[in-house]
């Protein structure tokens, strides 16, 4: 409880509260921009917090990151274009809800669901990471190595039907990883005899090169093909009242609860992503629109403005923002690719996410857990403010506007991680690699994951394997490590049941 | 020349480009990994023949089943222009042109290339985008930019 309300305390000082405030209603204004994904929205954010003290920092990126995710729903609903990834299904219900003439309905639906979903995570994170932090400070290195392993298990084990895409992505992330000095000798390992390359490829500028860059380069492509959609054609719905009558908050509880367990689940498992969420949550409240509203009177067809279409999409992407911090504050291993860049912004400030954090910088940690549950309960005014103010203005913004703007952000942010032009070449490189993983159909989040657990494997496996004398069955053995057996046990059935699903689903197709 | 066809379809999909890559890439960082000394090469070989072996399966896949056929001519024009525009602000920068002048030319040309036709309107743009992120990152961060060739260079 002490240290829950020295979360409240720092984050209390007005200048962190300013800066949670101001990350939300920053991060809600680039999340409703079409076309702007929450990746971005956090990549171009990046630069602004160098020079802030880290609570302010961190705080400013807490609001982002939790907000961009819901800024993509309004533009969803109004025009039918999602903001960001995370607003895909809500378009559909939202939009033809809002061409009913029930605009403020759709948006109310919306953003309180993704209230709702925001507040249950920031609970589960407040909860669990702690708990599990101090499991985690017990494990020694072939824990570490077991942990690792399972956290490189779970991402290429849930791309099902893709895994060997998985393990490149994988691959190519431990291999950069390794670019430096050796952590067993020291010696220089693909540095091409550059003095930039010493100390590993700089991380900072490599993330928001692989994010934001990559993005720019993707936007410039749309723009090319002119697949540019005019988003002021026939002109905005009107709004109206933005408040949820009683009766659709008592329909839209159950909903909100599975969903928000589902985005929680799904925001812990390291590398599962928002879009698996919000599917599984929408197929959920699908089956109960369904079952309970189908055919009755007045109610919509599914897809036709069906309030539970709104609501599911919504609570799930919200939830997995805050639980997606759970294995990343406790463990070090990132829950989705946005909290990867959180790695970054924690980086510039010279922490390392982990277990440790909450010993060395406990105030820190504390106030990111606490800030989550804040940025959820700002969320609701700040919404209704640039829906009412600032929401027109955000869809007269064109994409090839942003395209030069994302790139210099991008580049700035690189460059200023450590004053060295080398930093804005990695970065353009980073996106020129990520973009080409794209087109390839190679998955970004595996290899994300490998350039975060790359060393702790390498150095954890050489340790262990130095302390057991070369003994490869330390890492299974049951009695003197039985979180590692248990881990890399999990780990194999992680790659072992979607390979037997798979031939399963062979043998009867 | 009897088995043309064949190579034009195998040559067509994307995958096994994708794959002949990946198995150079992986070969290539194998054999620079073998320099390394003994304990520090076993992790980054195992990972290049992994990354080699798993180019190949792609290359093996495309065989067994077509893959995706997608074009690459505007990938490849988006990332050659906006190399030469990022690469030439980037030189420009390091020679002390200063930040102003460059990151005009580069958001004009950026617009340009984004389908605004009006010039007037691209240098506003371009304009505002420099003025703003001059004052945000130089004037209000604080980040230290490289030595300009004069003094009044901004």
């Amino acid at each position: 409880m002490d240290l829950i309300l020295l979360g409240f305390e720092t984050l209390a000082t007005p200048t962190v509260a300013l800066m949670l405030l101001i990350g939300v209603f920053a991060g809600m204004v680039v999340g409703s921009i079409p076309g702007i994904n929450d990746n971005i929205a956090f990549s171009v954010f990046i630069p602004f917090s160098f020079s802030m003290p880290p609570e302010q920092a961190l705080a400013l990126m807490v609001g982002v990151y939790c907000a961009a995710a819901t800024g993509g729903a309004i533009p969803a609903i109004i025009i039918k274009i999602p903001g960001t990834a995370s607003s895909l299904l809500t378009a559909e219900d939202g939009n033809a809800m809002a061409r009913q003439g029930h605009a403020g309905r759709a948006l109310s639906i919306a953003l309180t669901s993704s209230v709702v979903g925001g507040i249950l995570s920031s609970i589960v994170l407040l909860l669990s990471a702690p708990s599990l932090a101090k499991v985690a400070l017990k494990f020694g290195y072939v824990e570490n190595f077991a942990l690792a392993i399972l956290g490189l298990s779970s991402v290429v084990g849930l791309l099902r039907g893709n895994i060997v895409r998985g393990c490149i992505a994988a691959i190519i992330g431990l291999l950069v990883a390794s670019v430096g000095f050796s952590p067993v000798t020291g010696f220089p390992r693909f540095t091409f005899g550059s003095v930039n390359l010493i100390e590993g490829i700089p991380f900072v500028p490599m993330l928001v090169g692989l994010f934001g860059i990559a993005a720019m380069l993707e936007l410039k492509a749309d723009v090319i093909k002119d697949r540019e959609v005019n988003t002021n054609a026939g002109g905005l719905p009107t709004i109206g009242s933005l408040l949820l009558p009683r009766h659709l908050i008592r329909r839209l509880t159950p909903v909100w609860a599975t969903s928000a367990f589902i985005g929680n689940v799904i925001g812990i498992l390291p590398g599962a992503g928002m879009l698996m969420a919000i599917f599984l949550a929408y197929d959920q409240a699908s089956r109960r629109f369904h079952r309970l509203f189908k055919g009755k009177k007045g109610e919509p067809d599914w897809g036709q403005g069906a309030p539970e279409g709104i609501a599911a999409p919504e609570a799930a992407n919200n939830a997995v923002t805050a639980s997606s911090m759970v294995p990343l504050l406790s463990l070090g291993i990132p829950g989705n690719s946005t909290s990867a860049l959180f790695i970054g912004a924690l980086a510039l400030h010279g922490m390392v996410p982990g277990p440790l954090l909450f010993t060395q910088h406990g105030d820190i940690a504390w106030m990111i857990v606490v800030a989550f549950l804040v940025a959820g309960i700002v969320m609701w005014p700040v919404a209704y403010v640039v829906i009412r103010i600032v929401s027109k203005s955000i869809f007269s913004i064109k994409k090839d506007v942003m395209v030069g703007i994302i790139a210099l952000l991008c580049l700035m942010g690189a460059y200023s991680n450590g004053v060295n032009l080398f930093d804005m070449w990695v970065a353009f490189a980073a996106g020129v690699i990520a973009y080409a993983m794209r087109l390839a159909n190679i998955p970004l989040g595996p290899a994300i994951l490998g350039l975060v657990l790359g060393p702790q494997l390498e150095s954890s496996l050489n340790n262990s394997l130095t302390i057991s004398q070369g003994n490869w069955l330390v890492f299974v053995d049951p009695v003197t490590h039985p979180i590692s057996a248990g881990m890399l046990i999990v780990s194999a059935l992680l790659w072992i049941i979607p390979f037997v699903l798979g031939l399963r689903h062979r043998k009867y197709t | 020349m009897t088995d043309k066809p064949v190579n034009v379809h195998f040559l067509s999909q994307i995958d096994a480009w994708v794959g002949m890559v990946l198995a150079v890439a992986g070969g290539a960082a194998g054999w620079m990994a073998s320099g390394f000394d003994a304990m520090s090469r076993t992790y980054p070989m195992v990972l290049s023949l992994l990354l080699a072996g798993c180019g190949l399966i792609l290359v093996f896949n495309v065989f067994r089943h077509k893959s995706e056929n997608v074009s690459l001519v505007i990938p490849v024009q988006v990332t050659t222009l906006s190399a030469v525009i990022i690469g030439l602000w980037i030189v420009a920068l390091s020679n002390g042109f200063g930040y102003l002048l460059p990151t005009f030319c580069m958001q004009f040309v950026f617009l340009r290339l984004c389908n605004i036709r009006s010039p007037r309107k691209i240098a506003l743009f371009a304009a505002l985008i420099s003025g703003v992120s001059y004052l945000a990152f130089i004037v209000g961060l604080g980040v230290p930019l490289p030595e300009t060739l004069a003094s009044w260079i901004l």
